[in-house]
């Protein structure tokens, strides 16, 4: 779900699409040190500092963060990263391989060090695993790692779990790791670019919360003091970083309560980058006109339904309301037509080709047919209230959305209810508390059409909240299988199987396959927006 | 003009008890010797006052029977919304436009008279009935009564208005009219009470008041019969005023995003949602705060000519 925040800064993008670069010709001119680079050979940084607009992170330890993916990335690198590449980048990986696709050996480049000095070694990443997978500390990655052997133990029905390790992660020696799958996933290497698969230095260990405040990373930057609270996060260059060196001498991280409040904010140019918020899209081409990028994100945008709830059960229910939805229309009119109008259950650029059109006529807007269907399955009594989460900009498109079904579908009354923020709206899905439609959304993680399937559609997913906690056994088995297919053709045929089925019980009404877009001022250039959000080494302060 | 305060203390040192014999003109008629006989003759007269109860009055039907207004152009219903419309400007049958859902901005902003007018009706007359009670028991008991009310009014009078308003309604979840109302209420009263209190102190050493305590009347039926209908005219004066005050609140909170919220149509709610796109479509800013700034003006000007009339010293 920390793609749920994520949404907000909206940009993930399309696997095989690179970046969009709408806005102007600014941004494409800055190659010189990008993307692959071993750092040396980057040549001198451009030195300067810039800002960059966030909302407050609810934690900064990866395992446990559910957003903050600019500030984690600014302070960790993991084993592999895509930037707007659609294949994982070795990072602090030598290699990934496997015979199998179930018992993995990742070697690690030496070297490496902590910014206290420690080096960062197989045993930094096994620690930080089995922290994450433990159970009792309900860190919000540890699904990510669900498919590790071992997890099970640390994470039994009830009770404390009687080890703290996963028996499947073996430390071979100080640079190699060693890990076994519960079951065989040719998607593994993507896998790692997720925030739950980061190292921890030892330091910490012995306080995570002390840590969490000031975390000592692997990453580019440094954190500079502490985390303020509801106000800003500064970080440096770390000098010793052996990957790709930054083009910034640093970074502030501004904490918005509002993300219409950010992007006012760089317009007048008091913060450098920031997500753009849904309601301004109409406005972004002429607030920034050379300076705003839309990345083509696997991102679906969907409308999910409290599944526990008996008005919601008929899947008619479900498809009546897809079908008196005029995406085009609301594409237009409040997204300006940046996104597309979704036809299936997942993004349309994912490798192996993109479902487009799975969804049938249900996707198609066509008021009859879904009064119709709403009759079928014995109308509609009272009030429906459509959940999403205030504060980041949806508002007009909710109230787009409940205009559409109240008209289009003849309900007497649809109304928003929004939630304070993102922790409170996920709490509210969670608890099943939700009473009618939501807001849902998954910007793919990696550029797989896993990320998606088994993250919300899957009995252990770590977003499934956002699908109204849908559960299949037959979904579960056919994303086992399309894990374990030798090659990417037969996994993608299995991933689509998979989809194909889920569309069959329709438990989310898709409505967007959306992009990450941002925007940012004339202070810097060479903006890159990709799968791991801003691309903050490449960022040139002008 | 958000300022409430400035509107009170203009109003504080104002006009108080009954006027003394040598102020008032000669009655003309002889039927018409009261003071609010006098200020209606006097208020008849003035064409501004004519055009300000007039604005008033159709807007207070307006908030009352929004239907019979929005339907003029034939599309009278704020709900029915096409988003392929949206923020167009004026066109035939709708001449204000679209906002940006594609409803048609005229038939909103009527029917958000309502949420604002209610707002304002309902604030005032919460204060009024509270600062009625509590200032004249404050006035005309004082000691410990007054000492109460008094240090209790003191209290709410440090919080600004509009600061203490904002962070109160955040505590609630779901803001309807009557919560807005009672909130802002709540910030209302000291102000008026103070006034009704120093008003009805300076009513009750009248002579005549004392004279009636002299011949044995008891205290609540003076305060009833002598002291209450002579010491009014300046709150009456104020209300009128605060009204538009009040509704400028409302707006602003609403705004803010912290007053009446959607479904509910209200012009604070258009006035925000136009602000993300009013340099597209500036027609969706202009249309409500047209009507926000004309019915606010129309009490306000109601108010102070008012308080012309009722004041001796003013003529």
């Amino acid at each position: 779900m920390r793609m749920w925040q994520r949404l907000t800064a909206l940009a993930v993008g399309a696997a095989l699409l690179t970046v969009t670069a709408c806005g102007g010709g600014s941004d494409d001119d800055g190659d010189t040190s990008a993307g692959s680079g071993d750092g040396a050979g980057a040549g001198e940084s451009t030195g300067g500092t810039f800002s960059v607009g966030i909302d407050e992170p609810d934690f900064l330890i990866p395992g446990r963060a559910q957003g903050a993916f600019d500030e984690m990335h600014a302070l960790f690198s993991g084993l592999v990263k895509f930037g707007d590449q659609s294949e994982p980048q070795l990072l602090h990986a030598e290699s990934i391989e496997s015979d199998d696709n179930v018992v993995w050996t990742i070697a690690v480049k030496p070297d490496w060090t902590f910014h206290d000095g420690t080096p960062v070694t197989a045993q930094s990443y096994a620690d930080a695993w089995n922290a994450t997978a433990y159970g009792p500390n309900a860190w919000a990655n540890n699904a990510q790692l669900s498919n590790v052997v071992g997890w099970d133990e640390l994470n039994p029905a009830e009770g404390t779990p009687a080890t703290d390790a996963l028996s499947g992660v073996e430390v071979v020696d100080e640079n190699t790791l060693r890990v076994t799958l519960k079951a065989a996933d040719s998607q593994f290497p993507y896998k790692l670019g997720q925030p739950g698969w980061y190292p921890l230095p030892e330091v910490a260990f012995e306080d995570f919360d002390a840590f969490n405040e000031a975390p000592v990373g692997n990453g580019p930057f440094q954190i500079d003091g502490s985390w303020e609270h509801d106000v800003a996060l500064s970080v440096t260059r770390y000098e010793d970083y052996q990957g790709p060196r930054p083009n910034a001498d640093g970074i502030t991280f501004r904490i918005y309560s509002d993300t219409t409040t950010a992007y006012t904010d760089a317009i007048g140019g008091a913060v450098d980058i920031v997500s753009v918020p849904q309601e301004k899209y109409k406005q972004v081409t002429t607030d920034f006109p050379d300076s705003y990028v839309a990345f083509n994100a696997i991102r679906l945008d969907w409308l999910g339904f409290p599944l526990w709830d008996p008005r919601f059960q008929d899947p008619r229910v479900r498809q009546a309301v897809s079908m008196s939805i005029d995406r085009d229309a609301v594409n237009e009119a409040i997204f300006g037509g940046l996104y597309t109008p979704a036809t299936s259950y997942h993004g349309p650029s994912a490798p192996g080709g993109g479902t487009e059109g799975m969804c049938g006529e249900f996707c198609e807007f066509d008021p009859d047919r879904a009064k119709e269907l709403l009759a079928e399955a014995g109308g509609w009594e009272g009030p429906m209230e459509i959940w999403f989460p205030g504060g980041v900009g949806y508002d007009q498109t909710f109230e787009a959305l409940a205009n559409q079904i109240r008209q289009n579908l003849g309900i007497e009354e649809v109304t928003t209810k929004s939630q304070p923020g993102f922790v409170q709206f996920l709490d509210a899905l969670r608890n099943q508390q939700a009473t009618g439609p939501f807001r849902g959304g998954w910007g793919s993680l990696y550029p797989s059409m896993q990320s998606l399937l088994t993250s919300v559609f899957s009995t252990n997913g770590d977003g499934r909240e956002g699908g109204g906690s849908y559960a299949n056994p037959e979904v579960d088995a056919l994303i086992t299988q399309a894990d374990a297919a030798p090659s990417l053709e037969e996994a993608t045929d299995l991933y689509k199987a998979a989809e194909q089925r889920i569309i069959e019980d329709f438990p989310i009404v898709p409505l967007f396959y959306a992009k990450y877009v941002y925007a940012h001022s004339s202070n810097v250039s060479n903006v890159i927006i990709g799968f791991d959000q801003v691309e903050l080494n490449e960022v040139v302060v002008n | 003009m958000s300022d409430p305060t400035s509107a009170i203390t203009t109003a504080e040192p104002g006009p108080a008890g009954p006027p003394a014999a040598d102020g008032v003109p000669p009655p003309s008629p002889a039927k018409s010797s009261t003071l609010l006989g006098d200020a209606w003759h006097e208020l008849r007269r003035r064409p501004l006052f004519v055009v300000a109860s007039l604005l008033v009055i159709v807007l207070l039907v307006m908030a009352v029977a929004p239907q019979l207004f929005a339907g003029w152009f034939g599309n009278g219903d704020p709900r029915v919304c096409d988003l392929s419309r949206s923020i167009e400007g004026p066109a035939s049958g709708h001449p204000f436009g679209f906002d940006k859902q594609g409803c048609d901005v005229y038939a909103n902003v009527v029917h958000g008279a309502r949420a604002s007018i209610s707002v304002g009706v309902l604030v005032t007359a919460l204060t009024l009935v509270l600062s009625l009670v509590l200032g004249s028991l404050a006035g005309f008991f004082g000691r410990v009564v007054d000492a109460i009310v008094s240090r209790f009014a003191d209290v709410f009078f440090g919080f600004p208005f509009l600061l203490g308003a904002l962070v109160v309604l955040t505590a609630f979840e779901a803001r309807s009219i009557w919560v807005v109302a009672l909130v802002l209420a709540m910030f209302r009263w000291p102000s008026m009470t103070r006034v009704m209190r120093s008003s009805v102190i300076q009513v009750r050493d009248m002579d005549y008041v004392r004279a009636s305590v002299g011949l044995g009347g008891g205290k609540l039926w003076l305060l009833r019969r002598h002291v209450l209908p002579n010491a009014m005219t300046p709150i009456m004066v104020m209300v009128t005023l605060d009204i538009g005050t009040v509704i400028v609140v409302e707006s602003t909170l609403t705004f803010l995003g912290v007053g009446l919220q959607a479904p509910a149509i209200s012009w604070g709610l258009q006035l925000s949602n136009a602000s993300t796109d009013f340099a597209a479509a500036p027609h969706l800013l202009i249309f409500p705060s047209l009507f926000l700034s004309l019915t606010v003006l129309s009490f306000i000007v109601l108010g102070d000519l008012i308080r012309d009339a009722l004041d001796p010293r003013l003529r």
